[in-house]
């Protein structure tokens, strides 16, 4: 894969997953969670960030570098400015 | 006369929370390590920051960059009154990769490079209700100036474009 169709890769799993955030945050099993995304679709999920890297190396060793990963936290991001 | 071609990079916009809109870009960061001198590759997610003068990385992507073998205490640290300043004023520890590689995706589909002499790596501290590690890297205007920045915020798109000057 070149490197402009990873980083396309990625923007697209960014981009799911900020359509999706809103579904995510309200269920349980990714709620105040991590989260990894590959192919648009949630691949591994910790209850820590150790926890999920751990779990993605372990299942899904081949995708987990070029994985996104967030955290579905329940509370809003800060307002910066 | 034809019009010059251009490079143009697509920025992704986000809606955080439902309401404001956030622009980001994605890069292919490439340096040597500061002690091994191996080259890292790592795939990063920008900010757009019109506001900030540097290009700046977070406790997010250190996270994920100690992955492939680099922490804070690989990399030179700022002296004091170099340090970034935090939307507080307050001054937080800073440190510095030098001679960075950015690789975007054009429209096109083909790659642009930029060089970025220095690449700021911010340690955020934990405090209360402050979570570090929601913070996206930032690309500042050290990188947009080189560009053509342009924001349609009605159709909710945006892009930046490098103009090429006929050979």
């Amino acid at each position: 894969m070149t490197v402009t169709q990873q980083l396309r890769q990625c923007s697209s799993d960014a981009q799911w997953l900020s359509e999706h955030l809103k579904s995510l945050r309200k269920n349980p099993i990714y709620r105040d969670k991590y989260v990894a995304v590959s192919d648009r679709r949630v691949i591994a999920v910790g209850k820590s960030y150790p926890d999920l890297v751990r779990r993605l190396y372990a299942q899904k060793p081949k995708q987990a570098a070029g994985a996104v990963i967030e955290q579905i936290s329940s509370k809003p991001c800060p307002q910066v400015l | 006369m034809p019009p010059s071609p251009i490079v143009e990079i697509p920025f992704d916009v986000e809606r955080v929370n439902g309401r404001n809109l956030r622009l980001y870009a994605w890069a292919m960061m490439e340096f040597k390590h500061p002690k091994t001198r191996k080259m890292l590759k790592y795939k990063i997610k920008f900010q757009i920051d019109t506001g900030a003068d540097s290009t700046t990385v977070f406790n997010r992507d250190m996270r994920r960059l100690e992955e492939i073998g680099l922490s804070y205490e690989h990399v030179p640290e700022l002296p004091p009154n170099e340090w970034s300043a935090g939307v507080l004023g307050e001054r937080l520890p800073t440190y510095v990769v030098e001679d960075v590689t950015l690789t975007f995706s054009a429209v096109d589909g083909k790659a642009h490079s930029e060089n970025l002499q220095k690449l700021r790596i911010v340690d955020i501290p934990q405090r209360e209700n402050n979570d570090p590690y929601q913070c996206h890297a930032l690309l500042g205007m050290v990188v947009l100036e080189r560009f053509v920045v342009v924001f349609d915020g009605p159709s909710a798109s945006a892009s930046m474009m490098l103009p090429i000057s006929p050979s």
